[in-house]
């Protein structure tokens, strides 16, 4: 890897670092097309080193958040066995299923996912619950508006129907699980944007560590280039969590719908054939 | 029922924050050493060979354990999360904590 094609790989793994931090997604959504389409890497190499930067954009952003109390840690640990169970599902099912008809479908999903966002304002409840519920419910301090939030988590079992989804979603299709997991916890689970998006950024790398440590075994981790990215990403997760910081919730729900919708286009488009792997 | 969630908090940042200033550290000496002595294989080591060739100052043996610690620091904040809820007495987060693992081991048995 030459000086020119290093600065490139960090600018890209700076900006999926500052994205993914700041959605909860990880940032593997624009690693892998940015590094095959823009850069020719080989999607083999590129799948290794997104899933080391997606581990590295998780631990960066969430040491932030945790510290900022924006983490809901037991509400993250509970969901986190669903969709690693789904992502082992799901990557057994991509071997009988045809792939094109499930990019369909969950391009489906994703953008009512953004219609939802875009209409329904979002619904916190303070009232207090009972149960397993209370255990998790959630405490932070918006750091723009100097207010207290307090949440209960609802549909819990609903919730972790859809991180198991999300699991299955990124074993058949390589999409990272942060785009299912943080419109479910913020649409149904009651969690306000930050901390949905945050929780996500938390969870990610349990999810991811399960993929690079078998990638890793089978020599499929390519040292120079995992490491640039890691470094980019990290870079980018440091700047990710002070952006949020001064964006307002309802403004950061938005551009997340929109990211939805984008996300749906290219899974159409992938679907039919035209865009490089996700 | 309100818990204070600030000592899992605490030591959940901890690791992380440990996790990532370490990583970071190993990967950018390693790329600093490569840049420095280009080529070589470009291959994931086994664990011994790691521990040979960083004492050999091999750029490439100090990259994969880099790229090690850093896949190794979800996994440790899932386990001290386990020893925090034990300590603070939360039988049912202790074994949301296992189930954690548990579904992590399975999924690199599976892979």
């Amino acid at each position: 890897m030459d000086l020119a094609l290093a600065v490139g790989v960090l600018l890209v793994a700076f900006l999926a670092g500052i994205v993914g931090s700041v959605f909860g997604l990880g940032g593997g959504i624009i690693i892998v097309p940015a590094l095959t389409l823009l850069l020719g890497f080989e999607i083999k190499e590129v799948i290794g080193a997104s899933l080391i930067g997606v581990i590295a954009s998780s631990t960066g952003s969430a040491a932030r958040y945790v510290s900022e109390g924006l983490v809901n840690i037991r509400l993250g640990m509970v969901m986190e066995p669903a969709t690693t169970l789904g992502s082992i599902l799901g990557a057994f099912l991509a071997i009988y299923l045809q792939q094109t008809v499930l990019a369909l479908a969950f391009a489906a999903v994703l953008l009512y996912g953004a219609y939802y966002m875009i209409k329904q304002p979002e619904v916190t409840v303070h009232s207090r619950q009972s149960g397993f519920c209370a255990q998790l419910a959630g405490r932070y301090v918006d750091r723009r508006t100097n207010e207290e939030v307090c949440y209960d988590v609802r549909n819990l079992p609903r919730g972790l129907l859809a991180s198991f989804a999300a699991g299955n979603m990124s074993g058949m299709l390589g999409v990272g699980g942060g785009i299912v997991k943080v419109p479910a916890m913020n649409v149904w689970m009651g969690v306000p944007m930050k901390a949905a998006a945050a929780t996500s950024n938390f969870m990610i790398g349990v999810t991811a560590l399960a993929g690079a440590a078998v990638l890793y075994a089978n020599g499929l981790v390519p040292p120079v280039l995992a490491a640039t990215v890691a470094l980019g990403v990290f870079a980018g997760a440091t700047v990710g969590p002070r952006l949020v910081r001064h964006t307002a919730g309802a403004v950061l729900r938005r551009y997340f719908a929109l990211l939805l919708a984008l996300v749906s286009a290219l899974m159409v488009l992938q679907a039919f054939g035209f865009a490089g792997g996700l | 029922m309100n818990h204070e969630h600030s000592r899992i908090d605490r030591y959940v940042h901890l690791v992380l924050r440990a996790g990532m200033l370490l990583s970071i550290s190993v990967l950018a000496l390693g790329l600093l050493l490569y840049a420095l002595s280009p080529g070589g294989a470009q291959v994931d080591l086994s664990l011994d060979k790691i521990a040979e060739g960083v004492l050999a100052g091999n750029p490439i043996a100090v990259l994969d354990l880099g790229i090690i610690l850093l896949i190794l620091t979800p996994f440790t904040r899932v386990l001290t999360a386990a020893v925090v809820f034990m300590v603070d007495r939360e039988p049912r987060f202790v074994l949301v904590s296992l189930a954690v693992i548990a579904a992590i081991v399975l999924a690199i048995l599976a892979g």
